[in-house]
């Protein structure tokens, strides 16, 4: 009923007339009747909470979300635009598409990506502490220890051939 | 003819002379090369250990140690209270025959070993350990008997615990042991066996206890300084499991053991020798299923 009532407006006009102001606030009215059998508490605390407000213009938006949450899905209610950017008022191409079932998927699923992709960074940060801590402790004095006794064995080698040629080379001038 | 007979006599010696088999290692021994590898003392805080020899045959030993030592809670939490305390200990071995060792502790707790051997095959152990808290105090007494390829054991001790084990080689890599022990004060008794296969390279033993407990080890000496060492423990009346492997190496500097357990616990020791006579500690632990980390370093001065 509120779609039908939405391709009822038409996107041509850019401002509201007066005639049309009259007509959105009648539609509002029959609204607050339907609300009377409405599923949602919450709807109808907001709607009673705006029926004691009298300013036109936050009817006006009001009736717009209120006739936009039926078409998505868990009661999720946008919260009120005070000044709409866009020309061609609330319910023209723009606001068409962003209320648009192809648009809500794509939000939903943007989420769910997100959401993963964190997981996955999270439990990869905590797998490399481990690894990281782990190899500190058990590698890392392994291999000083392991360049100490190279470096030890270069020296006892190098000093042995050092006293071989020493004496190799001071016994033959002797004799 | 003759061909025939050498050819026989070489096959003679080849085969196992079951009558000179070599002496088995004691039973409480049994794991003695994983327990080496895979259990080295780890410590947290800082250790210092001073020996000073006032003769070939006696000497003084001073002890420092200041860290936290973790008491069993019954929640997961670890608590930790920071001791220190103060060790003096006087030790007299005269090698082959007799070994007398005390310890006094700054807390009150006394130590003493006593080790002599009556004869050839027998020897006299005595273990006691005094503490000012009552009913903790408890001495132990062995007498062990050796023999050519068999080795006996009996125990006593306070509580009216009594205890026996016995270990026979079967073939030259081979050796087979059993215990037995009953503890009065807690009215309970235990029966448990234990096989040890080794030869050059490498030792497995296997271990299983009526308490429940099943332990398993294999150690291979992959070089002369290297060794690599696994442990398997499981005991059948908890459901509890834990394998454990560590490497060995053994430098000429230094010995560094490094674990690594399926509890999520990894170790490492390293002892370093400075100079002659001086020696450093390092040891780590971490545990990361219950977050605690324990580091430590000390000073061993003395042969």
């Amino acid at each position: 009923m509120s779609l039908h009532f939405q391709n009822h407006k038409d996107s041509k006009r850019k401002t509201l007339t007066l005639q049309q102001r009259v007509t959105t606030c009648r539609f509002h009215s029959h609204l607050h009747k339907q609300k009377a059998k409405a599923k949602s508490r919450r709807e109808r605390e907001r709607a009673t909470t705006t029926h004691t407000e009298t300013h036109t213009h936050e009817e006006l938006f009001f009736s717009l979300s209120v006739m936009a949450s039926p078409a998505r899905k868990g009661g999720v209610s946008l919260p009120e635009r005070r000044n709409p950017k866009k020309d061609d008022g609330g319910d023209g191409v723009i606001a068409r598409i962003s209320q648009s079932q192809i648009l809500a998927r794509g939000k939903q699923v943007t989420s769910d990506a997100g959401y993963v992709a964190k997981k996955l960074l999270k439990s990869t940060g905590k797998a490399a502490w481990i690894f990281g801590t782990t190899f500190l402790i058990l590698v890392v004095p392994l291999i000083i220890e392991m360049d100490r006794e190279q470096q030890l064995t270069e020296l006892e080698l190098q000093q042995a051939n050092i006293l071989g040629t020493s004496a190799g080379g001071s016994a033959p001038p002797a004799k | 003819m003759a061909g025939v007979t050498s050819t026989k006599q070489s096959e003679a010696a080849e085969k196992v002379d079951y009558r000179n088999l070599p002496c088995p290692i004691p039973y409480e021994e049994i794991h003695r090369e994983a327990m080496m590898s895979l259990k080295p003392d780890l410590f947290e805080g800082m250790r210092f250990d001073f020996t000073k020899g006032l003769n070939h045959k006696f000497f003084l030993s001073h002890s420092v140690f200041m860290g936290p030592t973790t008491i069993p809670s019954q929640t997961p939490e670890t608590i930790k209270i920071p001791t220190a305390n103060y060790e003096f200990g006087a030790n007299f071995i005269d090698h082959p025959k007799c070994l007398l060792s005390g310890r006094v502790m700054t807390d009150g707790r006394l130590s003493a070993r006593v080790k002599y051997d009556l004869s050839d095959n027998f020897t006299l152990k005595a273990n006691a350990q005094l503490t000012n808290e009552p009913h903790m105090s408890h001495g132990i007494v062995n007498v062990d008997y050796k023999g050519s390829d068999h080795r006996a054991q009996v125990q006593m001790g306070n509580g009216t615990l009594i205890g026996a084990n016995y270990v026979q080689s079967v073939t030259p890599h081979f050796s087979l042991g059993g215990e037995l022990f009953w503890a009065g004060q807690h009215r309970k008794s235990g029966i448990s066996y234990g096989a040890r296969f080794n030869t050059d390279k490498m030792v497995a033993t296997g271990q299983v206890a009526s308490t429940g407990m099943v332990a398993l080890n294999y150690v291979q000496r992959v070089s002369e300084k290297v060794s690599l060492a696994s442990d398997f423990m499981y005991n059948y009346m908890s459901s509890d499991v834990t394998a454990s492997f560590g490497y060995d190496y053994i430098f000429r500097q230094s010995r560094i053991r490094g674990k690594i357990d399926t509890n999520g616990c990894t170790a490492a020791f390293l002892e370093e020798r400075l100079t002659m006579g001086l020696n450093f500690i390092l040891s780590a632990e971490i545990d990361h299923m219950k977050k605690d980390y324990k580091f430590g370093f000390g000073m061993t001065v003395g042969e």
